[in-house]
């Protein structure tokens, strides 16, 4: 029973904190390109 | 919003008839409804190899960067569920083969994919902002891809203590079809979750080209 929770554990830990990293990289180059556009109009 | 619901579902209802609509394994019980998640991981993983391979190839022939972004996209996702073969497949093995490790040949010849394609991840960094890094992705691609088909024979071609459970027959290691049909929904929801996890990078890959453009432009 435990390791077959861990496999499950695991296997969705492992998804959520790629679904994560990705989400945060989107975020700080989409602020990226906001401040060098705003930096270019300025 | 519309593949992230379509995705939960999915993957909601495949856990939901794993847990409560698929007898246990005579001998094994439990642990062995590991196999589910492990068996798709598998098969996606090949997906997104796959489409990293073709990628690759249609970036040589046209050197259009909407290839390198579908290759080196499909490549990182091919490389997660490369990455959760390997964590489910020990997990498995410990309470099963008493070890949760041993270098028989697919688990040799998938731990050398797993390398082959974090150097190839490891590489494209380091060639980060340069012209060569599109193409360098690209010939890496179709090398790494060579060690799929290796993965898959492997348990023909070399005696080895993986078992073949998706041709055998009932009887002789092969499924029951409740079995079958949990591992087909299982496969089909970890597809849902694949395309979704690829929009999500594809989209952040074209994101870093466009900041390329902005600094430049």
């Amino acid at each position: 029973m435990m390791y077959f929770m861990l496999g499950y554990v695991v296997f969705w830990a492992l998804i959520f904190s790629y679904v994560h990293k990705l989400n945060r990289q989107y975020r700080s180059l989409q602020t990226q390109i906001d401040l060098l556009k705003s930096e270019k109009t300025y | 919003m519309k593949l992230l619901l379509l995705t939960a579902m999915a993957v909601l209802s495949s856990l939901v008839t794993i847990f409560f609509f698929t007898p246990e394994e005579a001998t094994q019980g439990i642990v062995q409804k590991i196999f589910y998640i492990h068996v798709s991981s598998a098969i996606t993983m090949y997906l997104g190899f796959f489409i990293a391979f073709l990628a690759g190839i249609m970036y040589l022939l046209e050197k259009k960067t909407m290839w390198d972004e579908i290759g080196s996209s499909a490549a990182e996702v091919g490389w997660i569920f490369c990455t959760a073969v390997l964590l489910t497949g020990p997990i498995w093995a410990r309470p099963i083969w008493g070890t949760w490790w041993t270098w028989e040949p697919r688990l040799t010849t998938t731990f050398l994919l797993w390398l082959l394609y974090s150097a190839y991840l490891f590489i494209r960094n380091a060639f980060e902002g340069t012209a060569k890094r599109n193409l360098v992705s690209a010939i890496l691609t179709i090398i790494a891809f060579i060690d799929v088909p290796l993965i898959h024979y492997s348990v023909k071609l070399w005696r080895g203590i993986h078992p073949t459970v998706i041709n055998a027959k009932p009887g002789q290691g092969g499924l029951p079809d409740s079995m079958k049909a949990t591992l087909t929904l299982t496969m089909l929801s970890f597809f849902v979750l694949f395309g979704l996890l690829f929009r999500q990078r594809y989209r952040l890959e074209k994101l870093k080209n466009r900041l390329n453009e902005v600094k430049e432009g």
